[in-house]
């Protein structure tokens, strides 16, 4: 099929940047959508023109790497899809696609479609982890966890730091990445000593980087493609409550 | 107390506190919407004043406590508003430059009208203190302590009568969002719940609205006199 | 190059412990004083990392992605063996050690090997601690399966995502440090190159993809976790960033690089679908426990699957191998495969395919169990190739996977220089010429947690380096070197894309150097590389400069490296007088077509040391004792 791609080119962050109008022709639908995109680099380059820029690398879903806008939907309409993992059968032929990057100001474009989202590393820096120093750890099977928590926490733990939660934002809310860690270590028994100094400290690091408030659109579900829920930001919700307001005033850990 | 500062510094903080003068809000609105309602009593007799003035007169018993009631709420709705603004600032901020293509999926005309809808009823108190309370919007139709005359009459205007349905109409949409986020950021939701957290954030919805709406529309239909 | 693998003396079960002790250590109160460079944030270098910093060292770390919690090691699907014997079925270090050699074809180091089987089980318990959600049963214990043709339950598991799960603790082990201030991170960094100075690795010099800037950075030691090589195939499951630069560059000052001819080809991938493909899907080993792979017994059969009766399905490795069947370790597997393609009887539109059919299961199980083990596997396959595999087979075909060659290191990590290591699947040590399922994930962060943080301060303590400085000549004249390359590259403003020429290396490469070599396809590689060479640094085109985010740049440098190091591994593979694990020499087969090794011979780990390109690299040989495992030929009948 024959597509026209509507690009946004942007050479630096200080560059005003604008749509770029680029044929991409004979794609075959079982290329994902990526590798249509190589297809128009490639030839970009042989004619010594400079490719599109944009962030990719395991292409199979998981590194959380790949990061675009398609046609008005973060990483395409599927439900569940990274853009590396769309594949073309899924457009029309004749189509035009408009392609840009994330656009939230703690996401600065770096360069066409590439954006720095270092902004979610400094977010886990400030408590997504569980302190545990290397050898300290007791038996593996000292503490049973139940099927059901483990279950739980592995949904939340499949992030993968995309940050389409935050692109698809209409107030470009971080919550749901911010959540999904939250929760995953809050949520089991060897992150709970930390819960309430983790969930203050990774909320205020949210809203030091810019990042804005959730006022419940549910664009982030929809866009994750990991499909993490909602209910993890209540869950933080109530957790930070707690952190800075119940231990305060009862001087506990926040608990009843 | 400087956890409080910092509480109200933090996203998290502000839209708790979002939540919790929404919800005293939603609660006075019920308190209120059962007031209205005693408007259908009728206009009572030569001997007993009308079901809807003895209850005003009760407001007032105390004019003291009616004050610190008074600015309790002028405090939430005020509390409420600047929050509101503080976060729609940030959220601005946040969101940078706008997408050139982008198609919502969830996002709909609830959450997407809580700011401007929320102004269009601030707007809509301001002018409906000044028309039923203070008696100044409309001071040709308003008689000071004769609440359920002065209810009529300004409903059979039918302009008047249409401001407060369309004001309804606001505060469905507000209220609708507000019920169901309030649960949310309070950390009470839960996706199993979520259906039920929006069946009744409609319900709840519905009955005060229709409940307020009844008054005007009631009175232009001529089933209150 | 002299190679002396330092293997502690004793018996094998107290060598590590025995080491442990005679080693010396810094003093606490020096550790802040050295600076520790580590290169790549997979399973290997984030554990390096955090664990360096939590003893104290100043550790500098280093990630081409634009975050450290993206490297490879992230797409690990299937899981982490460890030694821990929970299901009683009769598992111990000394087995989990025995059946790594055995698997590994007995090409690896016992020692090495045995000290992975031993810390396996703290790695479990690191994990377990910081967060990772493994499987449990509904007692909430830990759950095992059993995984990649082994016969007791030792792999642990999260889903299919283990390698994700495990690389986010790892993760999140490094940001806790960065957060402590113990570790200096740099995202978007690429190591071009390595800084030796009298001797010793002192340093590194990057090009900041960003803003194109050369810099150096000097050290105490160097550490390699900068992954495999796969991607010389261009088409492998590798992510499309992972190269040999950083490796190759070390190899290039002086470091020795160990059987690069050694290379896994999986079994189960989703086989490639046309010309514009750009990497292949691995689709979990752990289908095998409950997929029965076959092909039609005839020849180009058209008929789709569900049309083919019971009676013409050729169950080819329930036959040739009724002992495992389907359960054969990888290399058998995937050259299997291929022989039935090759023959012939191959599936799907490209007729390089094989049906790996769940029918039977879910007859058996039912279908919620095979969704509950299976479930984001099958959803995979179905997004990338829009068929239902509950109700079609699905199509697999073998891919470039994982290389157990790599930069040569004794038993303490350290390469032929001197300070610098290499960790993970940089390394070459303990995976033989064939890694067992789930034992990159075990690799990788038992050098990283629990290996080369003791080593290294042995090295540290027991040498005196003179302080440098990123001003020293040295650095320079690096720095200076990286800047004349990249614009070579810049201005040979040629007619052929980088992916072109990289599509064209990996072509050769997976046919001669692929599941099966022989002598004429290797020479004849050989012959033809440099040409190649030639031609990619006359007629490439590389778009715009060195100074802003150029990709086409990163490319090219890339593969301008894998075009010098696919040499080696094919003159790896034509000095390698044998078959034994992934490599497999046509030959040396036996009359039923199974590997022939010769261990009398070819019981050596070969060592290459670079004499400057084109120039034929010069084979040392670390000869490779069986203490305990003594070789028998693997049969899987």
């Amino acid at each position: 099929m024959n597509l026209t791609l509507r690009v946004w080119r942007q050479k630096g962050p200080q560059d005003k940047g604008g749509f770029v109008d680029y044929p991409a022709k004979d794609v075959s639908p079982d290329s994902s959508f990526l590798e249509m995109l190589d297809r128009v680099n490639e030839e970009l380059e042989s004619r010594g023109e400079e490719p599109i820029a944009f962030d990719h690398d395991c292409r199979e879903g998981i590194c959380g790497m790949c990061s675009m806008m398609i046609n008005g939907y973060p990483h395409g309409l599927e439900k569940g899809t990274t853009a590396c993992q769309l594949h073309m059968r899924h457009f029309s032929d004749g189509q035009t696609i408009t392609i840009e990057p994330w656009r939230v100001k703690p996401f600065p474009i770096v360069r066409d479609l590439i954006t720095d989202r270092t902004a979610f590393d400094r977010i886990i820096q400030a408590g997504g982890y569980v302190s545990v120093n290397t050898g300290s750890a007791p038996e593996a099977n000292m503490i049973p966890i139940s099927k059901e928590i483990a279950d739980a926490a592995f949904d939340v733990a499949a992030c993968i730091g995309c940050g389409a939660c935050a692109a698809s934002c209409p107030n470009g809310s971080a919550m749901l990445f911010v959540s999904a860690k939250v929760t995953h270590l809050n949520g089991l028994p060897q992150g709970e000593p930390e819960l309430l100094e983790r969930t203050r400290r990774m909320v205020e690091q949210m809203d030091a980087e810019g990042f804005g408030n959730c006022s419940n659109h549910r664009e982030c579900e929809v866009a994750c493609p990991k499909e993490i829920q909602m209910r993890n930001i209540s869950k933080m919700n109530r957790d930070f409550i707690r952190s800075s307001v119940l231990s305060r005033v009862f001087g506990t850990n926040g608990k009843s | 107390m400087s956890w409080v500062s910092t509480f109200y510094g933090s996203s998290i903080g502000k839209k708790t506190i979002v939540a919790v003068t929404g919800a005293i809000m939603v609660l006075f609105l019920i308190g209120h919407m059962l007031g209205n309602l005693q408007v259908f009593a009728g206009p009572g007799t030569a001997t007993e004043p009308a079901k809807l003035d003895e209850y005003a007169e009760l407001l007032r018993f105390e004019i003291g406590i009616l004050w610190a009631i008074r600015v309790a709420l002028i405090t939430t709705v005020v509390l409420h508003i600047i929050t509101v603004v503080k976060l729609r600032a940030e959220n601005s901020a946040a969101r940078g430059q706008n997408y050139a293509v982008r198609h919502y999926q969830r996002a709909n005309a609830f959450s997407r009208s809580m700011f401007w809808g929320g102004l269009a009823l601030f707007a809509y108190i301001v002018y409906h203190i000044l028309h039923l309370t203070a008696g100044v919007a409309h001071a040709n139709l308003f008689e000071h302590g004769h609440v359920y005359a002065n209810v009529i009459r300004s409903f059979q205007q039918p302009l008047i009568a249409g401001v407060y349905v369309v004001a309804t109409v606001c505060l469905y949409f507000h209220l609708f969002h507000g019920v169901v986020s309030l649960f949310q950021t309070l950390g009470v939701s839960h996706p199993r719940h979520l259906q039920a957290v929006e069946k009744f954030g409609h319900a709840l919805a519905a009955i005060i609205v229709i409940g307020f709406a009844s008054v005007p529309i009631g009175v232009l239909l001529g089933v209150v006199k | 190059m002299k190679l002396d693998a330092k293997i502690p003396s004793g018996p094998i079960a107290e060598k590590w412990d025995t080491h442990r002790f005679q080693m010396k250590l810094v003093n606490p109160a020096n550790k802040r004083k050295h600076t520790v460079i580590v290169v790549g944030t997979g399973l290997a270098g984030a554990s390096a990392s955090a664990s360096m910093a939590e003893l104290g060292y100043h550790v500098l770390s280093f990630c081409y992605q634009d975050s450290p919690r993206r490297a490879h090691s992230i797409a690990a699907q299937g899981g982490i063996n460890a030694a821990k014997n929970y299901q009683n079925d009769g598992d111990s270090i000394y087995r989990l050690f025995y059946d790594t050699v055995k698997g590994g074809d007995y090409r690896a180091r016992e020692a090495n090997v045995y000290r992975l089987a031993q810390v396996s089980v703290n790695i479990i318990d690191q994990c377990v601690a910081q967060g990772v959600p493994f499987a449990r049963d509904y007692g909430g214990l830990l759950a095992n399966r059993s995984f990649g043709g082994t016969q007791v339950s030792r792999t642990f598991y999260a889903r299919g995502q283990t390698g994700q799960q495990l690389l986010l603790g790892a993760y999140q082990a490094l940001a806790r440090q960065i957060d402590a201030g113990g570790v200096k991170h740099y995202s978007r960094m690429e190591m071009l190159d390595l800084i030796v100075i009298d001797g010793y690795a002192r340093g590194i010099v990057t090009r900041n993809m960003v803003t194109g800037e050369i810099r150096s950075w000097v050290a105490d030691a160097v550490i390699l976790a900068t992954g495999g090589y796969s991607n010389v195939y261009y088409l492998s499951t590798n992510a499309m960033g992972c190269n040999v630069t950083a490796a190759w560059r070390a190899h290039r000052r002086g470091a020795g690089f160990a059987n690069p001819c050694f290379t896994q080809i999986h079994p189960t991938c989703i086989p490639v679908a046309g010309e514009e493909q750009s990497k292949l899907t691995l689709m979990s080993e752990s289908l095998r426990n409950d997929g029965r792979i076959w092909v039609p017994k005839k020849k180009d059969d058209t008929r789709p699957a569900s049309q083919i009766p019971e009676s013409d399905r050729d169950y080819y490795l329930e036959r040739r191998y009724p002992a495992f069947g389907n359960l054969v370790p990888r290399d058998v597997a995937s050259r299997a495969a291929k022989e039935r393609c090759d023959a012939g009887y191959g599936v799907g539109a490209t007729k390089y395919g094989v049906y790996l059919d769940f029918a039977d299961a879910i007859n058996r199980l039912g279908r919620p169990a095979i969704e509950d083990r299976y479930g984001n596997l099958f959803e995979m396959y179905e997004k990338i190739t829009a068929e239902n595999p509950y109700e079609t087979p699905m199509r697999i075909y073998p891919a470039p996977h994982y290389t157990m060659g790599g930069l040569w290191v004794d038993y303490n990590l350290m390469t032929t220089i001197p300070g610098l290591h290499a960790i993970g699947e940089a390394n070459f040590s303990d995976h033989g010429a064939n890694r067992l399922g789930a034992s990159a994930l075990m690799q990788g962060l038992a050098d990283g947690y629990f290996i080369l943080p003791y080593t290294i301060g042995n090295f540290l303590a027991t040498t005196k380096l003179a302080p440098v400085s990123e001003d020293h000549p040295e650095c320079k004249k690096i720095e200076a070197e990286a800047k004349e390359r990249i614009q070579k590259l810049l201005s040979a403003k040629g007619k052929r894309t980088v992916d072109d020429f990289h599509r064209q290396l990996g072509r050769l490469i997976w046919n001669e150097v692929g599941m099966s070599r022989k002598r004429e396809g290797l020479e004849k590689t050989i012959r033809e590389i440099p040409a190649m060479r030639e031609e990619f640094w006359a007629n490439v085109t590389v778009p715009g400069s060195g100074d802003h985010l150029n990709q086409s740049l990163e490319k090219a440098g890339r593969v301008a490296d894998f075009f010098e190091f696919a040499e080696v591994m094919a003159r790896d593979a034509l000095q390698r007088e044998e078959s034994c694990g992934g490599h497999f020499r046509e030959e040396h087969q036996t009359e039923e077509g199974e590997a022939k090794r010769d261990d009398e011979n070819m019981s050596y780990a070969a060592v290459w040391e670079f004499q400057g390109v084109g120039n034929e690299p010069t084979l040392h040989k670390e000869p490779l004792e069986f203490e305990y495992c003594k070789p028998t030929q693997r049969s899987y009948k």
